[in-house]
């Protein structure tokens, strides 16, 4: 490879982060002003606030110790999660299949994981003002249940991101399979070739059916509603992101923009042969279903109460075998 | 084994006050509460002080029973002086009262809604409420505390035109309420998070003394208007109860009872007789205990008055404290996860500002007299509550 093309290479790699940045600032306002609040018939949030504003806005809000036995930990782990996001969305790039093994879907299954635990981490590290003795200690006042274990709000924040690891994010793997046994490779360089000489994915039966597996897996992963057990406000409220605070939450609001954007861009890659790249004409698929894939989000989420687990684990299950079709389908069309 | 303590500052409440939730794993299998955030001594406040101060008081005891409130002061007030209103007193309150129940009930699934997070529904609601609180500010002048009843009849008249658009908006509200309604019956999600949920016999019920839509939805048929007089002798009323005792039955329940208070507003327009709205009404000095449906339940007001109108002593007794018992004792056991004993804990529509009471204990656990927290920081030196010292200081 010449120098030129390294350059090229580079450059590529620079821009197309730049344009899913610029782009995922603006999707969870687009989420929650053109379609959840035009659904509840309510003015909703200007489009540029849930992303783009609230970040800059917490940058320069001042920063407290959180209630925590591992502080410094607990506030790196927003950064180390946008920093797994971001490299999924590097190693779909076409730019950066000549790394083998990480440009494959075995890599992106495990950093997704990563980004998953790093939720249970940040649960088991939080002990929030909420949910400890306040105002009054508890223990006075007459408590019935005064040899019992106190707990906290994240600890069940954390059990729940521990349920969901090892089982709610079924679909979301087993859709991205289909791809792959269509190609019969887990490159993603060979998954985008295959699809450019017989055509996306997307378009036969079993990449119908993994695509809506993979849209249901997409919120359960992004903890959207109805999937939000996690942080559901009507107890753990925001569950293992409670405690942060200033340029630790700036992180996490833009962790989940760029989250949308990378999954949507996977699901071009994988279902569409599309990977995202600045220099070709396909990122504007990228950029399309990276809308889309909110909207349809937040119609879904507009009118459904949130799940606990006992609606929970019938979904998920019946979306799998969905799945495990889908895949059966994938098997048969070889 | 452990406990999950929720509130007193939390999201999933309203108001403050603190679950105290025993679980294993996620199961809630046994659960306390901790009231004492909000006292405000309305009761100590009346004491000594004339019917047209004490009306204002009751009316703040709680701002969206606030048509409940005073109604059954100046009610129990008019039985005391054995005065019976003009017809079209008692249909003119009759219209607030229902009015005033289908905005809190339009709330409180609102409420629940908003507790299971479906979002939608309840900002459906509150679209809807808006309507019924225009009405409320177009006949009092205010939408929240209105001042309306008074002793002997009602401040101000319901004109001809405001009457149209009364039935104007309730034809408006009663589509929406149908509306959200069927969403409610009919939609799978809705009815997986709400059927077998918070479930409470008929007997418990009774036993845990649970009121108004709560013991309805449980299949109590009670309801206090089914002895009020004006409700007897003009609209043949009947309560409307089911025998589920889920969150489904209760949310449901206040669903139908909004359309029946519809109905009875219709009627009550439709044969609203000509008359005064207020007449000569003296108080003399006697005792009652007045009960009176509130859009949340049983409302009873014990009072003693002296002469010239002057309250002597008052108690309250609201309907959330009994329907929150209900809520601990039986609602809450085997709720399968905590999300859902806040939806549990929403569908009893629980008013804290209203409900907190003191009373004060000795060291053995003994009930003492209370006149007032200002008598205990004079006994004491300090309340322990407030750390306020006998000098007014706080600690």
């Amino acid at each position: 490879m010449d120098t030129s093309m390294i350059i090229i290479s580079i450059i590529a790699v620079i821009g197309t982060l730049i344009v899913a940045f610029a782009v995922s600032v603006w999707l969870p306002g687009i989420e929650r002003k053109f379609v959840q609040a035009r659904i509840q018939q309510r003015v909703g949030p200007p489009i540029s606030s849930p992303g783009f504003m609230a970040p800059i806005k917490f940058f320069f809000k001042e920063a407290m110790t959180p209630n925590s036995p591992m502080p410094r930990l607990y506030n790196a782990l927003p950064l180390i999660s946008l920093i797994i996001v971001v490299f999924i969305l590097l190693f779909i790039m076409p730019q950066m299949y000549f790394l083998g093994a990480l440009a494959s879907i075995i890599a992106i299954v495990g950093l997704l994981k990563v980004e998953e635990i790093m939720y249970m981490f940040m649960g088991s590290l939080s002990k929030s003002v909420l949910s400890v003795n306040m105002p009054f200690p508890d223990l006075v006042k007459g408590a019935k249940h005064v040899d019992a274990t106190r707990s906290f709000i994240e600890e069940l924040s954390t059990l729940r991101a521990f349920r969901l690891i090892a089982f709610g994010s079924f679909p979301l793997y087993i859709a991205l399979f289909v791809p792959v046994v269509m190609a019969k490779s887990i490159y993603i360089g060979d998954i985008v070739a295959f699809q450019q000489l017989n055509g996306p994915v997307l378009f036969t039966v079993a990449g119908v059916i993994g695509a809506i597996v993979y849209f249901i897996g997409f919120m359960i992963l992004l903890n959207e509603y109805p999937f939000a057990i996690m942080k559901t406000k009507a107890d753990v409220i925001e569950g293992p992101l409670l405690e942060y605070m200033s340029k630790y939450r700036a992180y996490t609001y833009i962790t989940r923009g760029f989250l949308i954007f990378v999954l949507a861009s996977l699901f071009a890659t994988m279902f569409l042969g599309t990977p995202p790249n600045i220099f070709s004409p396909g990122i504007l698929i990228t950029i399309a279903v990276a809308i889309i894939f909110p909207i349809l989000m937040a119609v879904m989420s507009a009118f459904s109460p949130i799940f606990t687990f006992r609606q929970f684990y019938p979904v998920v299950a019946a979306t799998s075998i969905l799945g495990v079709l889908a895949l059966v389908a994938a098997f048969i069309t070889l | 084994m452990s406990y999950i303590p929720i509130g007193p500052i939390h999201p999933g409440l309203k108001e403050p006050l603190r679950l105290k939730l025993k679980t294993e794993g996620e199961n809630v299998v046994d659960a306390e509460v901790d009231l004492g955030y909000f006292y405000r001594g309305a009761e100590q406040l009346a004491k000594g002080k004339p019917w047209q101060k004490v009306a204002y008081l009751t009316e703040r005891v709680c701002g969206i029973c606030s048509n409940a409130h005073p109604i059954t002061l100046i009610e129990g007030l008019e039985k005391i002086a054995e005065f019976v209103p003009s017809t079209r007193i008692q249909f003119l309150r009759v219209i607030m009262a229902e009015l005033n129940r289908i905005h809190s009930h339009l709330l409180a699934n609102s409420i629940y809604f908003l507790a299971i997070e479906h979002e939608t529904l309840g900002i459906y609601l509150l679209n809807t409420r808006e309507k019924i609180l225009d009405l409320l500010e177009m006949i009092s002048g205010n939408r929240i505390l209105y001042s309306w009843n008074i002793v002997g009849g009602v401040r101000m008249d319901i004109k001809e035109s405001h009457l149209k658009k009364i039935l104007k908006n309730l034809d408006e509200v009663e589509s929406e309420v149908f509306r959200n309604r069927k969403m409610f019956k009919t939609g799978p999600f809705l009815g997986l998070r709400s059927r077998d949920i918070g479930k409470m016999s008929k007997e418990d019920a009774i036993g845990a003394r649970a009121v108004g839509p709560v013991a309805r939805g449980s299949g109590v048929k009670f309801d206090w208007r089914m002895k009020h007089s004006t409700y007897i002798d003009y609209f043949d009323f009947e309560p409307i109860y089911r025998n589920e005792g889920d969150n489904y039955a209760r949310i449901m329940n206040r669903f139908d009872e909004i359309l029946q208070s519809i109905n009875i507003i219709r009627m009550a327009i439709d044969e609203l007789p000509n008359g005064p709205i207020r007449e000569e009404c003296e108080i003399p000095p006697g005792t009652i205990d007045y009960r009176y449906e509130a859009p949340r339940g049983e409302l009873a007001y014990i009072f003693e008055t002296a002469q010239y109108g002057i309250i002597r002593n008052i108690t309250i007794r609201t309907p959330t404290i009994m329907n929150l018992e209900a809520c601990v004792k039986h609602m809450f056991k085997d709720s399968p996860t905590i999300a859902d004993a806040i939806a549990i804990y929403q569908t009893i529509d629980p008013c804290i500002a209203c409900t907190e009471r003191v009373i004060v204990l000795n060291e053995k656990g003994e009930k003492t007299e209370f006149k007032g927290l200002q008598n205990v920081v004079k006994k004491y030196g300090t309340s322990p509550k407030t750390g306020m010292t006998s000098q007014g200081n706080n600690k």
